[in-house]
């Protein structure tokens, strides 16, 4: 297919980014990787009059370990992410997301930045956000702004972001300890499709294997990735047993009530609510096992 | 209009570019390279898939005035000095091909693979491919053909090549 | 039981090249991107195409206003569907009167019948300009309530969807053999379902392109397309285009998968042609995929009534059902796909009591047509799925019951109840050799294994056959007016003065590697190498021969291609050996062919093929007298077939291969998500050109037949509007979503064919049935039972909740 004609801008620097956004404010598009942008604007369902290409702002670029998180540039692709094996110890749950992303050539061009702000709620990053409790740095007109994830989102497709203000960091707390367990598991039915369903952990134990930290995130159910409240709630300062992991779904199901569900063709709103409760249990039994298990490797040595 | 310059193949290329002009359709309707194809609209068959600084992507899903400065890699610059690059001989070989329209960009993401992974497990390999769409083969040949290549450590990236010339 | 039938199997001594898998000898232009497609054509002036369609199921059309369109830089002009009919005469259909006057031009005029139809034909200097103008044409519908079941069609008052015929009921018949109320009366088990086969579609990875160039200097059309039968649809398109045939001239290049879906670009070709002409410049239309999802040609959407009559120790008495086929707007090639049931009407079986009552009903939908196993595999699945539940019901293992019912290759040739002649075979062999390939034994028990861990797991069975080519005669049955029988193909081989060897053949391939196959077959005949056979790429009405049956259709390459080289071989090797043996004053009987050179094997010397060539064109004085010169043979080629034996009984196919499938699927209880954890096939095409085809041919039948089990499905609105119109939602499967394949085979030559060779391109849907029925063997501990073609995830875990409350 075929986009309609727009006005390309290429932005020299973040500063001038911003610029040229407000000065097109009305009706602009920033263009990173474009794997959203892209196949909207070829079947015309997204038509700005100006896109602004700011896929060349080496600041936004990299990943840089600070002192209290790890900070990822809006415009690192998924395969950087993929590719810094080093972040496995630390952020291993960054490894099980990035590598679930699309295909190879969506995570080659596809950014981490340009798909938070693009808010789709069934797409990975949202969740796996959520869970690790990330803050998403912007900057604007009006300078800069730090975003909880927790209050990022307000609809599909919609962010706390103005038209003339840019995605620019992602930082992540650093975990309490070494020995956090990670799991993203997601419903496709298809590779590389849009999940039907999302779950996205991180676990920290202590030495008894009790939960001493829960982050856990929903996606492609509700409008927005949602935090997994009461799932959180039911696993803090607990063993995760049978027993517990039998209540699991039934806490996934109830963090989502009074959010509006996503339905569509490939899964309506009551089949989405029905999985999410499988998929959230065997995400939290994954991410409970690696825990326990890094601890316990952890206090061998 | 954009004025826009980028190496495909090894060749320097220019011109003027509608911003709204698909990598796609600039390397197949202005430089007339017909290898790469277009197999749908919503970016899922990587039909289109070329090299792009070295890694695959799908050229339907990019702008041509975005390639500015790009180095560019599509099936037409894969073989060198006549020879088939391993990868298509072992398509030949193996049969993993019957009509031929996904197999250009087939092999743009098996080089992609095999650069980066070049001991992939079957699994690797259907999921290193899952951005690409046959209808024809059921994959099975195609996954063989790739397997074959790795396994016997024949896999020199054409990128590698056109560097070191 | 059968007529005799004469077989003229060739003789070659030296046979080394067919029966080989020789790598393809195309594959070289694909690897390194230089395959020739439609959309690759270049041509000075070329103004490019955008089709406007119709975004309503059902509506009028009160007008239409281009004036913005045109206004858009770089339009050339705007065609609405009434200027491009006022040069058209409407395309025929196989209808008995009076739904013969279901009238379709390829394009809307004053009322829109499936959302996505053409009303208008834009022309620009760029897709982009074009897709730009008709964003801006004004079109004033007035929306009308559709018909979106063949059910619903059929009921009394449903809105008519073509209002001057006098129901959506275009075409009914049924059809009766044996003695099917009397078993069913006195049967020991009768298993009644109601089944959905469910819509999907072959989606080649090429969607349809058209190129037109009209010459006004010779007042021909120049035609590019990717039709795989242009021979085979020049009639129609010459008709509907006021000309006579012989002004069209086709090429189809290379081709990206076709399926039988693109047997069904005509009317496009039509529309180009008339957007050439008027504005005298040659036009291409290169279809989206959108497009190609919401208005090419969809497989049959069926819903099945059926009963299958059994004795307590599992014979089959009889079958019955009523089929409701879904044809969608227009009968482009139906009611051939509900009709060719007949073809195998009782798949591998014996039982001779059967009666079918097909409804084919129009519908506010895409229309249907050739997709893969195009009526085929839907027959297999109502006969498979009966048998299954019958088995069930009587506590006989699957394997058993089918045993108990096979004919026995001891009946060979078998004349079915229906008519049809097969042609051989073992299906007992084949299915003892799937289930030794896949050790059945472990199978079971790594079912058993999954379900201890809490899966849902089952292993199904089916048989499948691929009824092939098409003996026309069979439209007669369709509509006693028609006068067409039998079928043909065309076939040339030359070798010139300087010893070079061509051959042509009709068949236009999609991916089917003819050139290779080709190239076999006439190696052996005249004793070269295949290499140094040229076979024409693709198709050229000007160049290749055609019969008005050529194409590559109905798996019918192996039988009537094949069969049209080898004898355009023969008589061209026959012509050498008489010219040599004239050269050498020997007899032609102590004559071979071998390594080039035509060789006494009395001793008597040899002359190379090369010399024989230039006495052939050069050296005429010293031909034999009555030796008409050159070495060339055009050869058609009539596949043996007769008329009906009566209204509803006839041999349709002259082969009929088939597969035994054994499926594992695997089903997560808490997503209802399937997976195919091992699955295997053996086939048999009768004797193999070339086995790496044939097996690749199997792949692809899995990949499809899979893809549409697990993934693929169309599926429309209330309003008529196809929600899974592009590959993002129609989940045509990746390499990821697929398992691999365990196949074989088994060879028991055809009794029919000169070179023993079965079609079997599109497979008889054995993969697919298999999956249906090990969704049954995985909900049997639950009690519930699965009704469709389609493993839908989110059907199967309301039946898992609902029968399990988990």
């Amino acid at each position: 297919m075929y986009p309609r004609a727009f006005r390309y801008e290429r932005a020299k620097s973040l500063d001038h980014a911003i610029e040229l956004l407000a000065k097109y404010k009305e009706d602009v598009r920033p263009l990173a990787g474009g794997m959203s942008l892209i196949p909207l604007a070829k079947l015309r369902l997204v038509s700005p009059q100006c896109i602004v290409d700011i896929g060349r702002l080496e600041e936004l670029k990299g990943i840089k370990e600070q002192k209290d998180f790890l900070e990822i540039g809006a415009l690192t692709t998924n395969t950087e992410i993929l590719e810094s094996s080093w972040l496995g110890e630390k952020f291993h749950l960054l490894l099980d997301t990035a590598k679930e992303i699309g295909d190879v050539q969506v995570r080659n061009r596809g950014t981490i930045g340009g798909n938070l702000a693009q808010a789709d709620s069934s797409t990975d990053w949202p969740a796996t956000m959520v869970a690790l409790r990330a803050k998403l740095v912007s900057k604007g007109p009006r300078g800069e702004k730090v975003h909880e994830i927790d209050s990022f989102y307000s609809d599909q497709y919609t962010t706390a972001l103005e038209a003339d203000e840019l995605l620019t960091h992602i930082r992540i707390p650093k975990p309490g300890s070494y020995s956090a367990g990670a799991s993203h598991v997601k419903l496709e039915r298809r590779k590389g499709d849009y999940a039907i369903g999302i779950v996205s952990a991180q676990l920290e134990v202590d030495g008894d294997g009790k939960v001493t930290s829960a982050g856990i995130g929903i996606g492609a159910v509700g409008i927005t990735a949602v935090r997994g409240t009461k799932v959180e709630e039911l696993l803090n300062g607990k063993k995760v047993d049978d027993a517990v992991l039998a209540s699991v779904p039934g806490a996934a199901r109830a963090s989502l009530e009074g959010s509006d569900i996503l339905s569509d063709i490939k899964a309506p709103a009551v089949y989405r609510l029905d999985v999410i409760g499988t998929l959230a249990s065997r995400c939290v039994g994954e991410a409970y096992h690696m825990a326990v298990s890094r601890k316990s490797a952890r206090s061998e040595r | 209009m954009s004025r826009i310059q980028a190496i495909v193949n090894g060749r320097k290329v220019e011109a003027d570019v509608e911003p709204r002009k698909l990598l796609i359709d600039f390397i197949r309707e202005d430089l007339g390279l017909t290898g790469p194809h277009i197999g749908c609209d919503t970016s899922n068959c990587g039909a289109c898939t070329v090299l792009y600084n070295g890694r695959a992507i799908k050229s339907c899903t990019m702008f041509a005035v975005q390639a500015d400065g790009a180095e560019i890699l599509t099936i037409e610059g894969v073989s060198t000095d006549g020879k088939l690059h391993p990868l298509q001989q072992a398509f030949h070989e193996n049969h993993a091909l019957q009509c031929g329209y996904c197999t250009p960009g087939m092999i743009m993401s098996s080089i992609d693979l095999l650069t980066r992974n070049p001991n992939p497990t079957e699994e690797e390999i259907r999921l290193g491919i899952s951005g690409n769409l046959c209808r024809c083969t059921g994959y099975h040949n195609i996954v063989k053909a790739i397997s074959s290549v790795a396994k016997s450590h024949i896999f020199v990236s054409p990128l590698k090549k056109a560097k070191e010339e | 039981m059968t007529e005799s039938v004469t077989l003229h199997r060739e003789e070659t001594k030296n046979v080394k090249w067919v029966g080989s898998r020789y790598p393809r000898k195309e594959d070289l232009r694909f690897v390194t991107g230089n395959g020739m497609y439609a959309s690759d054509i270049r041509i000075p002036g070329l103004a490019h195409v955008a089709i406007a369609r119709s975004p309503y199921a059902s509506a009028k059309i009160k007008g239409i206003d281009k004036s913005k369109a045109l206004e858009v830089p770089g339009v050339v002009a705007v065609f609405t569907g009434e200027e491009i009919v006022a040069e058209l005469d409407p395309l025929p259909n196989l209808l008995p009167s009076p739904y013969d006057k279901v009238k379709d031009y390829g394009i809307a005029v004053d009322r829109v019948r499936y959302a996505g139809e053409p009303i208008a034909v834009v022309v620009a200097e760029s897709n982009y300009a074009a897709w730009d103008a008709v964003e801006q044409l004004e079109v004033d519908y007035e929306p009308l309530s559709p018909v979106l079941t063949a059910k619903s069609g059929c009921e009394k008052g449903a809105p008519l969807v073509h209002e001057n015929v006098p129901t959506n009921v275009v075409w009914q018949r049924k059809f009766t053999y044996g003695d099917v109320d009397e078993v069913f009366k006195t049967a020991d088990l009768v298993v009644s379902k109601k089944f959905k086969w469910h819509r999907f579609t072959s989606a080649p990875l090429e969607p349809n392109v058209v190129v037109v160039d009209y010459d006004k200097r010779h007042v021909i059309f120049n035609i590019w397309s990717n039709n795989q039968r242009p021979a085979f649809n020049q009639a129609a398109i010459a008709k509907a285009l006021r000309i006579d045939a012989n002004r069209l001239h086709f090429i189809s290049p290379d081709i990206g998968g076709g399926f039988g879906i693109k047997n069904e670009n005509y009317p496009y070709i039509i529309l180009l042609a008339v957007a050439a002409r008027r504005i005298g410049r040659p036009v291409r239309w290169i279809e989206t995929r959108t497009e190609h999802m919401v208005a090419s040609a969809h497989g049959s959407e069926i819903n099945y009534e059926g009963e299958m009559a059994f004795s307590r120790d599992g014979k089959i008495l009889g079958l019955r059902a009523k089929a409701y086929h879904d044809e969608g707007a227009y009968m482009r090639r139906e009611p051939i796909a509900a009709f060719n049931f007949i073809r195998h009407a009782t798949l591998t079986y014996t039982f001779r009591n059967l009666e079918m009552d097909i409804y084919a009903v129009v519908t506010n939908k895409c229309p249907v047509g050739p997709n893969r196993s195009y009526g085929k595999m839907q027959q297999g699945f109502l006969v498979e799925r009966l048998l299954e539940l019958g088995a069930k019901k009587l506590g006989i293992d699957p394997i058993e019951i089918r045993l108990r019912n096979f004919v026995s290759s001891e009946q060979m040739p078998y004349e079915t109840p229906t008519g049809a002649i097969l042609d051989g075979g073992d299906y007992s062999r084949a299915l003892k050799k799937v289930l030794e390939n896949m050790d059945y034994a472990a199978l079971v028990k790594e079912r058993d294994r999954l379900r201890s861990e809490g899966k849902l797991a089952g292993v199904g069975i089916s048989m499948g056959m691929d009824a092939c080519p098409i003996n026309f005669s069979s439209n007669r049955l369709i509509n006693p007016k028609s006068t067409a029988s039998g079928e043909s193909e065309a076939a040339w081989v030359k070798i010139d003065e300087d010893g070079n060897i061509s051959a042509a053949v009709g068949t236009s391939p999609q991916g089917h590697g003819h050139e290779t196959v080709v190239s076999q077959i006439v190696a052996d005949v005249l004793g070269v190498h295949p290499e140094q056979v040229y076979a024409l790429p693709g198709f050229d009405s000007w160049t290749h021969p055609s019969t008005p049956h050529s194409g590559t259709y109905a798996s019918r390459f192996a039988i009537a291609g094949a069969s049209a080289v080898n004898e355009a071989a023969r008589r061209v090797r026959g012509k050498v050996l008489r010219i040599a043996a004239f050269a050498l004053k020997e007899d032609v009987e102590n004559l071979e062919l071998a390594d080039g050179s035509v060789v006494s094997t009395k001793g008597k010397g040899k002359v190379p093929l090369k010399e024989v060539a230039r006495l052939a064109w050069r050296d005429l004085a010293n031909l034999p007298e009555d030796e008409e010169p050159g070495l060339y043979s055009n050869v058609i080629y009539k596949t043996p077939f007769k008329l009906p034996i009566d209204s509803q009984r006839g041999n349709f196919s002259l082969t009929y291969s088939y597969s035994a499938c054994v499926v594992l699927l695997e089903i997560d209880p808490g997503t209802g998500v399937s997976r195919v954890k091992r699955v295997g096939i053996v086939e048999d095409a009768g004797n193999q050109i070339n086995p790496l085809i044939v097996e690749g041919q199997v792949h692809g039948q899995m990949g499809h037949q899979l893809g549409a089990a697990l993934y693929e499905d169309l599926v429309y609105d209330e309003a008529g509007q196809l929600l899974t119109a592009t590959f993002k939602d129609y989940l045509a499967p990746t390499a990821s979503d697929l398992p691999s394949y365990e196949t074989g085979s088994i060879v028991v030559p055809s009794l029919f064919t000169p070179l023993g060779t079965r079609g079997t391109g599109e497979g008889g849907g054995a993969p697919l049935i298999a999956c249906a029925n090990a969704m049954d063997d995985a909900l049997l501990p639950l009690g519930v039972e699965y009704d469709s073609s389609y493993l839908s995830p989110i059907k199967i875990r309301e039946l898992v909740k609902s029968a399990s409350g988990k």
